[in-house]
C-alpha cells in the first residue's frame, strides 16, 4: 500500500519538475509569454526601472518632508531647500524617463498607463496629498521645459503645454 | 505511512539539490525552463514535506511506539493536543519543522515573484534550496523522526510535564515563524550579491518578510518568557539563559535591520551596511537554532545532545566564509547614492539605533558563548550569569529608549534646530513631571527613575505625533475620527511602527517596575498561621490531596487579605507524575496566580511536611501584567506596519495624465 502512494508521489514530482521544459515549446509561438518572461533582460525596462525606482525615492521623499514641514519639524527655509532640491530632481528623472519612452516604440506602457487609469476612475477618489505632489511634481517637470519651444510666426518662447501662441495667436506645433 | 514519510523526506531531499543547480544553470545560460523548473520543484519539496508531516503526525496521534521518535516524546497518558504538539517537542521532529517552514516560505516567494525580476529570483532560490539540502539533509540522513526501534516498547518516555502547557505549545511554532522568516530577506541578499543587482530591489521585496519574521520573533521570546513565569516557578520571566539568548540574538539583529533598511529605501545608503547585518541576522538564527538544538551549552531546556552539533558548526562556517566572500566580492559595486544632508537627521538616529542594537548583540553572544570557550581552553566551565547581561544591556536598553522617543521628533535628512527644540518640550515636561511624581512617592532607586522618566518621554512624542498628524487632517476638514483613521492608513509604516513603539514602552515600564520592585517572602506554616507581605495578609488553611491518572497533587488551601478584608482563596500545588520514565522532571509546582493591572501575587507551594504544616513562598510582581499587555500592543501595531497599501503606479498615471489648473500648492499648518 504505502509502496503505491510512494510511487504515485515520486511520478507526481517527476511530471510536474519537467513540465516546463515540454510547456515552453508551445510558448515560443506566443511572443508576448516568452517576452514577458524575459523581458527584465530588455536594457531599455532595466533601465526605466532604475529610474523608475529612484523617482519613487524622490517621491516619497517629497512626501517626507511635507508630511514634517506640516507637524512642524522643518522650518520654511529647511523645507522649501529641500523641498526644491527633490522637486528638479524628480522633474530631470521624469524628463529622461520621457526620453526614453519616446525613443521606444512599444505599445504597451501606453496601455499600462491607460489601464492604470481606468482602474484608478472604478475605484474613486485617491490620496489627495499624493496627488497633489504628483501634479506639482509634474508641474516642475513641466517648468524645465518652458524654452521647449519657439512659436513659428512670432518667435517668442513657449511652453510645450501651450496649443496657441499667447503672443500672435498661431498655432504651435 | 511511516515509509511515505520516509521516503518523501529523501524524495525532497534530492529534489532541494535539484532546485539548487537547476536554477544556477538556469540562470546562468539564460535558460528560463530550467528556472521554470527549479521552481516548481521547490513546490514539489513543499509537497512532500506536508506528506513527512502528515505522516509523523498520524504516527504520533496514533501512539506508534515503533518509531523512536513517538517513544521519545509521548506516552498512553498524554493528551491529544500534546501528542499534536509534541511534533515539534523532539529534535528530529523540530527539525522536520524547519524544514517545512522554510519550505513553506520558498513556495510563497517562488509564487508571489513568478514574473518578476529574473535577474535576481533565481538566485534567490538557490539560496534558499541550500538552506533546505541542509536542514532536510539531516533529516533524511542523520536524524530521522521515521527512525525505527529494534522492539516497540509498551510505553513511551512521554513528554516534560512543565511543557504540557498552552504557551509551550506554541511558543516552538512562531520562534520557527521568525527563525525561518529571516532565513528569506538573507536569500534575497545572497540573490542581490550573486546577480550583482545590487540596488533596492533586494530590500524591497524581503522588507515584509523582514518585519514577518521581526513580529513572530517577538512573540516567540514573550511567550517564553510567559512561560517561564507560570511554570518554572521562581518568580521571574527571563534568566539569560542560553537558550532564551539564542532567541534574542537574532531578534536583536532583526531589529536593527528593519530599521536600517528604511534609510536605503529612502536614501539609497547604508547599502554595505544592510548587507552585513542581515548576514548576522542570518547567523544568529541559525547559530540560535544550533544552541537550542545540539545541546552544546547546557542549559534549563537543553532537551538532546546529538551528533548534528558539528554538522550545524560546518554549514554556519559554510555560510559566514560564503557570504562574507561574496559581499567582498561585490564591496566595490556597493556604492552609495547620496550622501547625509545633515547630522541632526532621523538618519543619524537610526544609525546610531543600529549600534547599540548590534552591541547589545554582540555582548550577549560573548556572553553566551563564554562558558563554551573557557571550558575548551581552560577546563573550566565559567558561567556568565545575570549580572553580566544586566549590566551591559541595561545602560544601552535606557538609550534606546531615548532614541525611540527622539526619533520621531526629528525629521528626515535634515532637522532644523529651532523647531527640534520647540518639538521636544512637551514630552521633556511630561518626563520631568513623571521623575517629580515618582519621588513624591518615594522612589530613590536611580534605574527605575531613569526608565520610568524615558518612557514617559516616548509616550509623549508618540502620542503628539498622533495628535499633530490628525490634527492637520482635521484643519483640511476632516472630523477627528476619520483624520485619525486616515492618518493611520495612509501611512501605516510610520504609525504601526509607533504603536510598536508604544508596545516597548509598556513592556520596558513591566520590566522595570517588577524587577526592581518586587518583594518576597517565605515562611512555613502550621494550620491556621498566616503571612504578611506588604498590605497582603494569607492564612494557611490546611493541604489536601487528589489523585489524577497522571498525578498525586498536593494542594495548600490559602485565604487571602487585602487590608483586612478577605478578597480571595488561593490554591498553589505541587504535583508528584506517577510515571517517571526518563524524565528529569518528576516533581512539579503548580504557581497560584492572582493577577491585576497593578501587580501579580505570586504563591508557591515549596514544600510541605508530615505534620500537615507547609513552606509557602509569596512573591508581589507590580506591572508584570504590563508586559504582556505591551506584547499584544507590539504585534497589533506590526499588523498595521504590514497591512498592504494601495498601488502606487497610478503615481505614474497622475503625473502623465492629469492637469489641475488650480494654483494651490500644498498649505502647511
Amino acid at each position: 500500500m504505502d509502496i503505491i502512494i510512494i510511487l504515485i508521489i515520486t511520478a507526481a514530482a517527476a511530471i510536474y519538475i519537467v513540465l516546463p521544459f515540454f510547456i515552453q515549446k508551445k510558448d515560443l509561438a506566443n511572443e508576448t509569454l516568452v517576452n514577458s518572461y524575459t523581458n527584465q533582460e530588455d536594457p531599455i525596462t532595466e533601465k526605466l526601472k532604475i529610474l523608475d525606482n529612484k523617482k519613487e525615492t524622490l517621491v516619497s521623499a517629497i512626501r517626507d518632508i511635507e508630511f514634517d514641514y506640516g507637524l512642524g519639524k522643518l522650518s520654511k527655509e529647511d523645507f522649501e531647500e529641500l523641498d526644491n532640491k527633490y522637486k528638479l530632481e524628480a522633474a530631470s528623472v521624469l524628463k529622461e524617463m520621457d526620453e526614453i519612452q519616446k525613443q521606444d516604440d512599444r505599445q504597451t506602457s501606453g496601455d499600462e498607463i491607460e489601464s492604470e487609469i481606468l482602474s484608478y476612475r472604478k475605484t474613486g477618489v485617491s490620496d489627495d496629498v499624493l496627488m497633489e505632489e504628483e501634479i506639482t511634481a509634474f508641474r516642475s517637470a513641466n517648468q524645465n521645459n518652458k524654452s521647449e519651444i519657439k512659436c513659428q510666426k512670432c518667435g517668442a518662447e513657449k511652453s510645450t503645454a501651450d496649443l496657441f501662441c499667447s503672443k500672435c495667436g498661431a498655432k504651435l506645433n | 505511512m511511516v515509509e511515505t514519510g520516509s521516503i518523501s523526506i529523501f524524495l525532497a531531499f534530492i529534489i532541494s539539490i535539484y532546485v539548487l543547480v537547476a536554477s544556477i544553470y538556469g540562470v546562468k545560460t539564460k535558460k528560463w525552463d530550467f528556472v521554470r523548473s527549479a521552481e516548481n520543484g521547490a513546490i514539489a519539496v513543499l509537497f512532500l514535506l506536508i506528506i513527512a508531516t502528515i505522516a509523523l503526525l498520524h504516527s504520533l496521534i496514533n501512539l506508534d511506539f515503533s518509531l523512536k521518535y513517538v517513544a521519545l516524546n509521548t506516552s498512553t497518558d498524554l493528551a491529544m493536543i500534546y501528542r499534536f504538539t509534541s511534533l515539534w517537542a523532539g529534535q528530529a521532529g523540530s527539525l522536520l519543522l524547519w524544514s517545512l517552514v522554510l519550505s513553506i516560505y520558498t513556495a510563497i516567494v517562488v509564487l508571489q515573484s513568478r514574473n518578476k525580476d529574473r535577474q535576481l529570483m533565481p538566485y534567490v532560490l538557490a539560496t534558499l534550496a541550500t538552506v533546505s539540502i541542509f536542514f532536510v539533509g539531516i533529516i533524511a540522513f542523520v536524524e530521522s523522526p521515521f527512525e525505527k526501534l529494534p522492539f516497540i516498547p509498551l510505553e513511551g518516555r512521554g513528554l516534560n510535564p512543565i511543557l504540557q502547557n498552552a504557551y509551550m505549545a506554541i511558543h516552538p511554532l512562531t520562534l520557527y515563524f521568525g527563525y525561518v522568516g529571516v532565513t528569506v530577506p538573507f536569500a534575497f541578499g545572497m540573490g542581490a550579491l550573486l546577480s550583482g543587482k545590487l540596488g533596492d530591489e533586494w530590500i524591497r521585496y524581503s522588507r515584509k518578510w523582514a518585519l514577518f519574521a521581526w513580529t513572530f520573533l517577538s512573540i516567540g521570546l514573550l511567550l517564553g518568557a510567559r512561560w517561564a513565569y507560570l511554570e518554572l516557578g521562581w518568580g521571574g520571566y527571563w534568566a539569560w539563559d542560553p537558550v532564551e539568548n539564542a532567541a534574542f540574538m537574532p531578534w536583536l539583529a532583526a531589529t536593527a535591520f528593519i530599521h536600517s533598511v528604511m534609510i536605503q529605501e529612502k536614501k539609497g545608503m547604508l547599502k554595505k551596511w544592510n548587507m552585513s547585518l542581515i548576514i548576522i541576522t542570518f547567523f544568529l538564527s541559525i547559530f540560535g537554532t544550533f544552541i537550542t538544538r545540539s545541546g552544546i551549552i547546557s542549559s534549563v531546556h537543553s532537551f538532546a545532545q546529538s551528533d548534528i552539533g558539528p554538522l550545524f558548526l560546518g554549514f554556519i562556517a559554510f555560510i559566514l566564509l560564503f557570504s562574507f566572500g561574496m559581499f567582498l566580492y561585490r564591496m566595490n559595486d556597493l556604492e552609495t547614492e547620496n550622501s547625509f544632508d545633515s547630522i541632526l537627521s532621523r538618519e543619524s538616529a537610526f544609525i546610531f539605533n543600529n549600534l547599540l542594537f548590534l552591541g547589545a548583540a554582540f555582548a550577549v553572544f560573548l556572553g553566551t558563548i563564554f562558558p563554551i570557550l573557557s571550558e575548551a581552553i581552560t577546563g573550566n566551565k565559567i558561567l556568565v550569569g545575570p549580572p553580566y547581561f544586566n549590566r551591559v544591556n541595561v545602560p544601552i536598553a535606557l538609550v534606546l529608549i531615548f532614541l525611540m522617543g527622539v526619533g520621531p521628533l526629528i525629521s528626515w535628512r535634515k532637522a532644523s534646530f529651532k523647531n527640534l527644540v520647540k518639538n521636544f518640550l512637551y514630552p521633556i515636561l511630561l518626563a520631568i513631571l513623571t521623575v517629580i511624581a515618582l519621588l513624591a512617592f518615594g522612589m530613590k532607586d536611580v534605574v527605575a527613575l531613569i526608565s520610568f522618566s524615558l518612557c514617559a518621554f516616548v509616550t509623549g512624542t508618540v502620542f503628539t505625533e498622533f495628535f499633530r498628524g490628525t490634527r492637520v487632517r482635521v484643519k483640511r476638514g476632516e472630523n477627528f475620527l476619520l483624520a485619525f483613521m486616515r492618518l493611520v492608513s495612509r501611512n501605516k509604516r510610520r504609525y504601526g511602527g509607533y504603536i510598536v513603539h508604544i508596545g516597548i514602552v509598556l513592556i520596558v515600564i513591566g520590566v522595570t517596575a517588577s524587577s526592581v520592585f518586587v518583594t518576597e517572602k517565605q515562611a512555613t506554616l502550621a494550620r491556621g498561621e498566616s503571612m504578611e507581605l506588604r498590605n497582603y495578609n494569607l492564612r494557611f488553611d490546611g493541604l489536601k490531596q487528589y489523585t489524577t491518572d497522571a498525578k498525586n497533587a498536593t494542594i495548600a488551601n490559602l485565604t487571602l487579605f487585602e487590608g483586612g478584608k478577605q478578597i480571595d482563596t488561593i490554591a498553589p500545588e505541587k504535583n508528584i507524575y506517577k510515571y517517571e520514565g526518563n524524565r528529569e522532571i518528576n516533581q512539579e509546582t503548580e504557581v497560584a496566580l492572582r493577577s491585576t493591572y497593578k501587580d501579580d501575587l505570586y504563591i508557591i507551594l515549596s514544600s510541605f511536611n508530615e505534620d500537615g504544616s507547609a513552606t509557602i513562598r509569596v512573591m508581589i510582581n507590580p506591572l508584570v501584567n504590563w508586559i504582556w499587555a505591551g506584547g499584544l500592543v507590539l504585534v497589533l501595531g506590526a499588523i498595521v506596519t504590514m497591512w498592504p497599501s494601495r498601488s502606487k503606479s497610478r503615481q505614474e498615471a497622475f503625473i502623465r495624465y492629469t492637469v489641475r489648473d488650480d494654483d494651490n500648492p500644498i498649505k502647511a499648518s
